[in-house]
């Protein structure tokens, strides 16, 4: 156990780096200009190669790479061209604004579709499974920005019980740490943003459960389960939905990994201050810094989960043991 | 009052080319510590007879007719929740595939204590457990093995886990469907062994499924051997090894070897089960019959008593004396196999 998480960490530093450079390069193939949205296009050529100069932009290549590689060792991501603040600074509050954001849109997502689409299996061909398996897809196929305006037209404006964006009331002031994030004023704002998130993603693992739940249901031992006359509640839950649950926990696990990136439309529906909108603005004005964080970040989260999921497998599947 | 009562039982399924017959007319019935072997080839009924005793039917077959009696009861008229009660507390099951008959995802303890515990739910947990391991020196497996996972055995081990579990309730009768087929032929003689030793222990009754008769031979009191979903002959062991009646019955006598005869070639019955999705009319073995006439294409013969107990489904069972003869030679077979490429020539 102990050898395998080793490996696997030393695995996931070789990719890091590996994404590390290709993210570096990536940025700077980007034709434009990265002095342009920091200055006035108008200045002086003089102003700007000291602009370029102070951002050490002036370096031959390899020779950024290489500081941009030891710094970011020692923890030290560099300071956005755009902001003029440390990048960790910039991301840091957006990273977690975005994860309590998709974090809970996954709860629900995975909750529901989980336990949902373990009974479609065992209702398969009914009325009720063909008219849930629509809506789901109706959620996934919408436009996310189209339904969160209606969700906010509806719920917040004609029924006025959430705010309609934002992440806290203008004016209120956290008492302690504890509250910036489990307040009663965060969860009425995080309402409606997860809410339209999680059913956005609610076909996946919905799909996915009643699928491998069909496989698992035509298995030997679920008829012994029958046989051996469990109430049909303890056969699908305990049984059928346990063993079914091995594919889905994959999705999930990549799924967390890549929610770091945010979901742009819906932070920009509901004013959400998350990292989707950032990161995309970062690739826009050149600010290769805070862009390279942004991408590093995700692709750490993304290794971290994979692992956890390994983790979680050997847990829920006792066949399933690491050397 | 006998144990169990079938009464014209017939089953059909559902399926999308039509309506499959796929039992006709099966009665018979059982006394409480009595085994009773069902003999026949693959899809001629015998699972499905079996499993309708317990209403584990899959979810398109229908029992269309007839009443199943167990205990004075009929399981047919059961609602949902009666039925499951009497799973596994009074009828259980050794399972035809043990290898895929265990959650893999749970220890074999769980699953044993999950059995006892949803009949009992008065059993603490440590007398299940207890009781767990008591069933598994029975059948003459270690206790450590109940916190094994089902992966973490060999197959005969998991057969014996599935002969524990279905005892551990004490069950009046078992059935038992194919439990040693998947097994090598040593290990087989010893489980089959143990599962009658255990059954008479327990006083409980069995329905032995089987294609194997030899099997039965060992095992039965009594024997039903089922042909295109109704039943060619029934009678008890004996006659039916000394006196078979049924043309099939001699065939499928000559497709097994004795040890007698070693190094000759076996007599197999040419052809395949008949379609049982709008069967034709007559006698269902006779496209594969040796001794066919004209009658046997347009009647359905009806069960004949030939002594008390001993029924056999055929036009001719005076003529029994020339058939077994006749049986006992190729040529006689070998005249099917050349009146099945004729009649499929002439089509």
């Amino acid at each position: 156990m102990i050898k395998m998480v080793l490996k696997r960490l030393g695995q996931t530093i070789l990719s890091l780096v590996v994404v590390a450079t290709i993210i570096f390069f990536m940025f700077r193939l980007m034709p434009g200009d990265p002095t342009a949205a920091v200055v006035d296009p108008s200045i002086s050529t003089e102003a700007r190669e000291a602009m370029i100069q102070r951002l050490g932009l002036d370096q031959p290549l390899y020779q950024q790479y290489f500081s941009f590689l030891s710094d970011a060792v020692r923890g030290d991501l560099g300071r956005s061209f755009y902001y003029r603040r440390p990048v960790m600074e910039v991301i840091g509050d957006k990273v977690i604004n975005t994860l309590m954001l998709m974090l809970s849109a996954m709860l629900i997502a995975y909750v529901i579709g989980i336990l949902v689409g373990a009974y479609l299996a065992w209702k398969r061909g009914s009325k009720k499974e063909a008219t849930l398996i629509s809506i789901a897809l109706t959620f996934r196929s919408a436009p996310t920005f189209w339904v969160g305006m209606l969700f906010i037209m509806f719920f917040s404006f004609r029924l006025g019980w959430f705010p309609h964006s934002g992440m806290r009331s203008s004016g209120y002031e956290a008492a302690n740490t504890f509250e910036v994030f489990f307040s009663l004023d965060f969860l009425r704002h995080l309402f409606l943003p997860a809410v339209v998130a999680g059913l956005y993603f609610l076909a996946t693992p919905l799909l996915m459960m009643r699928n491998t739940m069909l496989e698992v249901l035509g298995e030997d031992f679920i008829e012994m389960c029958h046989a051996k006359g469990l109430k049909e509640k303890v056969i699908l839950y305990r049984h059928a939905a346990r063993n079914a649950l091995l594919p889905v926990v994959t999705t999930g696990a990549l799924f967390l990994g890549q929610a770091i990136g945010g979901q742009v439309l819906i932070e920009y529906v509901f004013g959400w201050p998350g990292l989707g909108t950032e990161i995309i603005q970062a690739a826009q004005r050149h600010d290769y810094p805070l862009a390279q964080a942004s991408f590093l970040l995700i692709a750490l989260m993304v290794m971290i989960m994979n692992f956890l999921a390994d983790l979680l497998y050997s847990y829920l599947d006792p066949r399933i043991t690491y050397k | 009052m006998p144990l169990l009562e079938v009464n014209n039982l017939g089953i059909d399924y559902i399926t999308e080319k039509g309506t499959l017959e796929a039992v006709r007319d099966v009665s018979f019935t059982l006394e409480k510590g009595k085994n009773l072997g069902l003999v026949g080839e693959s899809g001629c009924g015998k699972t499905t007879v079996a499993k309708s005793l317990m209403k584990l039917l899959p979810s398109n077959g229908v029992i269309s007719e007839g009443e199943i009696i167990f205990k004075g009861q009929d399981v047919v008229e059961m609602t949902k929740e009666e039925v499951r009660q009497i799973r596994w507390n009074d009828i259980s099951m050794i399972a035809q595939s043990a290898m895929n008959a265990m959650d893999p995802v749970y220890k074999i303890k769980d699953q044993i204590i999950e059995a006892i515990k949803t009949h009992q739910p008065q059993v603490s947990k440590t007398e299940a457990i207890e009781r767990a391991a008591k069933l598994f020196e029975l059948v003459g497996l270690e206790r450590k093995r109940l916190e094994s996972y089902p992966h973490q055995l060999s197959g005969g081990m998991k057969q014996r886990t599935i002969i524990a579990m279905a005892l551990a309730l004490s069950p009046a009768l078992v059935i038992a469907d194919e439990p040693t087929t998947a097994l090598d032929v040593v290990v087989q003689d010893r489980i089959l062994h143990q599962i009658i030793k255990l059954q008479q222990e327990i006083n409980s009754s069995m329905v032995f499924i089987t294609h194997d008769i030899s099997v039965v031979a060992e095992t039965c009191d009594q024997i039903i051997v089922m042909y295109g979903g109704r039943i060619a002959e029934i009678g008890s062991t004996r006659d039916f090894f000394k006196d078979t009646h049924h043309p099939y019955g001699l065939g499928l006598q000559n497709a097994f070897p004795s040890i007698k005869e070693i190094g000759e070639r076996l007599i197999s019955i040419p052809g395949s089960p008949p379609n049982l999705i709008n069967p034709k009319p007559g006698c269902r073995f006779a496209p594969r019959c040796p001794f066919v006439e004209d009658i046997c294409y347009a009647e359905m013969p009806d069960l004949i008593e030939i002594k008390p107990g001993h029924y056999s489904a055929c036009h001719f069972t005076d003529k029994i004396d020339q058939f077994r003869k006749e049986a006992k030679l190729r040529e006689t077979w070998e005249r099917v196999k050349e009146r099945q490429i004729k009649k499929q020539l002439t089509r």
